[in-house]
């Protein structure tokens, strides 16, 4: 187990390395001078030169990469253009409401989805099951910043029950801190319901077609049992493996989510830094969270292979 | 003890109505074994799903007919009936033993779940019943085995975890749907052996499905032919393979490859493939593929009639005329070639 | 039931492609006039989805903006699909190149598709064409997954190595054997990623990153509804029902088309004629096959 782990801890290392180059190679092979996109087109090209000497851009693509590199393995990720804080400090001061967002909209979107599917698969034969089909294809087919807007306007703006954005720390205020948040984490888990609540559904049909299940049925288990004991439970192990894929809809929706209800986490943090340019932020931004998502996945893999005994030795 | 009067099992297809058990009837005694055989697709494990009431409904369904079990009708028993039955009265083997078991859970804990589902017994009891079963079913290390994951088993092993899973409740009868097919030869005859046995000891009467007649030859007291959801033969292993009546059992005892043939013998195919049973072919549903098939016997549809003793046969042909088919055919044969 | 949801869908999608593509001949108000004295009115026989800020009517740039909308998501769903297929065949088939191309699309994977094509429009800058590039760069690696995995399965396969063993080359083997058999998730999946590509166009308007303000594009659109959702709700929620429709419509294709060319499924089998029966019965009778 533990060399398992050893091995797949070292595989990540290729993969790091990709998405370094990704974040390095998005902002340096654009068309134009990134010192005169940073600072706009009215600057003037003794400015320009000075931000070029400052970020090193003088310097070929190689060595700035190096650079890039080396200060990024000691936990450097620069400063930003706009602010001169640096971009990790900046991140962290953001990471909070993200984190809270992200974690309640997964809890919500298991608690919707478990049980919703395994009734749509109780009642397969009823008419639920085209209904759960097509709900489930509506919620991946909203947009999330119109499913936003319909909210806000309904349960904000028309009924207000909800505020109309901001954000309350958990720390200073939990109950308050959950309330503000309620209408974005529903946004958020909407569309991920659709998926995992589809693919569990998926799941369990597939395994209720498998032998096993008939011998358990043949054992004279009920109905419930068969289904909440051997079907649910084979279904289950599959799906953690979009976990990750949930997490990745997750953070990218965060960005829309956060813009619209004022929520000063990382997504609001990338939107803003794109309005100003400030491509150390951005660059931060996106090579944390592509992080946070290999590391989530390696996390998602090990369960699985906790989970699944078939493999767990291989 | 069973009784199946006039069964009819369709399955309500999107490519319309599969009649996969036509008007089926049989009896079983206690204690007796029962071979059904049949080219795949023949309905024959429809059949037996329905005697457990194991077919996923819909799109199974049942039309017409009666499956009496010690004189109560299993059509007419509620889901809380039935799974009072399954398990305990009634039990069921499958085809593969690697998917019959659930492959994350530990073997004991699906032996333990089996027992524990008909007699409301504590752990420990139910554990020392596993083991005890395990070593019935010919397992040697049964501590080990409780422990083990399916796929670190091998095939025999399984099926005779399975075989012991079955055994829990102490069945009357045991119905098994081609328990050997995914096994090598050796195992086979290990299996069978053990089911041989396992009657002796219990007294359950067994139904073997299967395509093979080589196994219903060895163990069955009663062979039932089927053939696109009907039963076209039926008789004890004697009458079937020596005193064949039906010209579909004859095409099947030929297809059997045999230590006994010299290289001047051949071994024949059926031709074609078995109907479609959404619109099976008029008058006798094996006439297309019939060697000896007349005019007649693609407009009327054969009952199964007497042919012997306890032989019945579901062919218009005569017992000559089917003698001077088989003759006029071996005759020919050579001159093909 | 499977094929009718098929057909309605796509019905749909042809019938918003056509009166978008044919919009300038029928439309009763040019989506880009502006009618000052018009300003955000609501619901009328006149203006059927009412008017926005500059008075403009909002049912004909609804009609107009899907032009857009599909222009991209095909565009975007068949650059994808082609890089995605070329690639995915190269990987599944040639173990050697494999490991380097999958590590290249894992790394391409770590990021959520929303958030690369948010950072490559931040750099490239909010043209149609950067858009596209963007989208597809963002849908790409998906694509290359799903066809390397269909490509794996099917190189195991006999006839394969029937076609290896008679000295058949890899280029053909690639493209007349490999290519047919992973024809169905390639469909699926470019169903699929029009679908996203329209979701995320959408999105990236809305957050002002997209394509300019002055051409009507659904994003576009609902951006500026923002300023006035209390006092025009309208502006907000037509061309929202606009792209669910449109992106639904997608959806429940690919899921249909999915489970029509599932090879799980068992292909329908024609009941023979009765003739044809009792001609094969007759011929078959006589001419007994022997092995």
């Amino acid at each position: 187990m533990l060399r398992y782990i050893a091995t797949r801890v070292v595989s990540l290392i290729p993969i790091l390395f990709i998405v370094s180059l990704i974040v390095f190679l998005i902002i340096h092979l654009t068309p134009g001078n990134p010192a005169a996109l940073i600072l706009g087109q009215d600057a003037s090209r003794a400015s320009i030169h000075q931000l070029e000497n400052k970020l090193g851009l003088n310097e070929p693509l190689f060595i700035q990469y190096l650079d890039w590199m080396k200060k990024l393995l000691t936990g450097d990720l620069g400063q930003s253009v706009y602010s001169s804080e640096s971009v990790k400090g900046i991140i962290i001061s953001h990471i909070g409401p993200t984190i809270n967002l992200t974690v309640f909209a997964l809890v919500l979107t298991l608690l919707v989805a478990i049980p919703t599917a395994v009734i749509a698969v109780w009642k397969r034969n009823t008419l639920l099951d085209p209904i759960f089909i097509s709900l489930s294809l509506l919620g991946v087919s909203i947009p999330a910043f119109w499913l936003a807007i319909l909210l806000v306007l309904i349960f904000a703006v028309t009924f207000p029950i909800f505020p109309v954005a901001g954000y309350v720390p958990l720390s200073r205020n939990f109950f308050n801190g959950l309330y503000h948040l309620f209408l974005p984490a529903v946004i958020l888990a909407c569309v991920e319901t659709g998926l995992i609540a589809r693919m569990l559904r998926d799941g369990m049909l597939e395994a209720i077609g498998q032998n096993y299940t008939k011998t358990a049925r043949a054992k004279g288990l009920s109905e419930s049992a068969v289904l909440l004991k051997h079907v649910f439970v084979n279904a289950l192990i599959p799906t953690t493996t979009v976990v990750g894929t949930m997490v990745a809809g997750l953070l990218g929706g965060t960005v829309i989510v956060e813009t619209i209800f004022t929520i000063p986490g990382i997504g609001q943090l990338l939107i803003d830094s794109i309005y100003r340019r400030d491509y150390p932020v951005i660059q931060g931004v996106i090579l944390f969270i592509a992080v946070i998502y290999v590391l989530v996945n390696l996390l998602v893999d090990l369960i699985y292979t906790l989970l699944d005994p078939r493999i767990r030795y291989n | 003890m069973l009784e199946v009067n006039h069964l009819k099992a369709y399955i309500d297809s999107s490519n319309g109505l599969v009649k996969a058990v036509d008007d089926v009837s049989f009896s079983i005694k206690r204690g007796e074994t029962i071979g059904i055989v049949g080219e795949s697709g023949s309905g024959k494990s429809v059949l037996a799903q329905s005697l457990m009431q194991l077919n996923p409904s819909p799109p199974v369904f049942y039309p017409q007919g009666e499956i009496l079990f010690e004189g109560k009708d299993l059509l007419k028993k509620s889901t809380k009936e039935l799974c009072a039955l399954r398990g305990n009265e009634l039990a069921m083997i499958f085809q593969d033993p690697l998917s019959s078991l659930n492959p994350i859970f530990k073997v004991g804990r699906q032996l333990i779940e089996a027992i524990q589902s008909h007699k409301k017994i504590a752990h420990k009891q139910a554990e020392a019943q596993a083991l005890q079963l395990l070593s019935d079913v010919g397992i040697h290390q049964p501590q080990q085995c409780m422990k083990s994951y399916p796929h670190e088993l091998s095939g025999g092993m399984r099926q005779r975890i399975v075989i012991a899973m079955a055994l829990s409740g102490e069945p009357k009868l045991l119905i098994a749907d081609e328990p050997t097919t995914a096994l090598d030869v050796t195992i086979q005859a290990q299996i069978l052996g053990l089911l041989k046995q396992i009657q002796l000891k219990y007294k359950t009467a067994i139904i073997i499905i299967t395509h093979d007649l080589g196994i219903v030859a060895k163990l069955a007291d009663r062979i039932l032919v089927m053939y696109s959801g009907k039963i076209v033969e039926e008789g004890t292993a004697e009458d079937i393979f020596y005193q064949t009546a039906m010209p579909y059992t004859w095409s099947l005892l030929r297809a059997i490859p045999s230590l006994k043939l010299t290289r001047h013998d051949r071994l024949m195919s059926i031709p074609g493939q078995p109907p479609n049973l959404v619109s099976p072919p008029a008058g006798c549903n094996f006439s297309p593929r019939c060697p000896f098939a007349t005019p007649q016997c693609m407009d009327t549809e054969p009952e199964l009639t007497t042919a012997g003793d306890h032989h019945k046969k579901a062919c218009l042909l005569t017992a000559q005329a089917f003698e001077e088919s088989k003759h006029r055919f071996e005759q020919k044969q050579p001159e093909e070639v | 039931m499977l094929k009718k949801r098929i057909w309605i869908a796509a019905g749909i999608l042809i019938v918003l492609l056509l009166a978008s593509v044919t919009s300038s001949w029928w439309l009763p108000h040019s989506p880009t006039h502006i009618e000052a004295t018009q300003r955000l009115h609501g619901i009328s026989a006149h203006n059927w989805f009412g008017t926005d800020h500059f008075g403009r009517d909002v049912f004909a740039r609804t009609i107009a903006a899907a032009k857009v909308s599909f222009f991209i998501g095909m565009a975007v769903a068949f650059i994808a699909t082609v890089l995605g297929t070329l690639v995915g065949l190269v990987s599944g088939y040639y173990r050697k190149v494999d490991f380097i191309i999958m590590r290249i699309i894992d790394g391409m994977m770590a990021f959520p598709a929303l958030l690369l094509a948010l950072a490559l429009v931040a750099a490239l800058g909010g043209s149609m064409t950067n858009i596209i590039i963007a989208l597809t760069f963002a849908n790409f690696p998906q694509m290359t997954r799903v066809i390397r995995s269909a490509v794996l399965k099917v190189k195991q396969l006999q006839f394969i190595e029937a076609a290896v063993t008679t000295g058949t080359g890899p280029f053909t083997i690639l493209f007349r054997y490999v290519l047919p058999n992973v024809s169905s998730p390639i469909i699926v999946q470019a169903t699929f990623t029009f679908a996203k590509a329209i979701l995320a166009e959408a999105a990236l308007s809305f957050l002002g990153l997209g394509i300019s303000p002055s051409i009507p594009t659904w994003g576009n659109m609902l951006q500026e509804a923002q300023e006035y959702i209390t006092i025009a709700p309208w502006l907000s929620i037509f061309p929202g029902i606009a792209i669910v429709i449109t992106v639904l419509s997608l959806n429940i294709l690919g899921d249909g088309l999915r489970d029509l060319l599932d090879p799980h499924r068992t292909k329908t089998m024609q009941p023979l004629k009765r003739k044809t029966q009792l001609k094969r019965a007759k011929t078959e009778s006589t001419k007994q096959e022997v092995i």
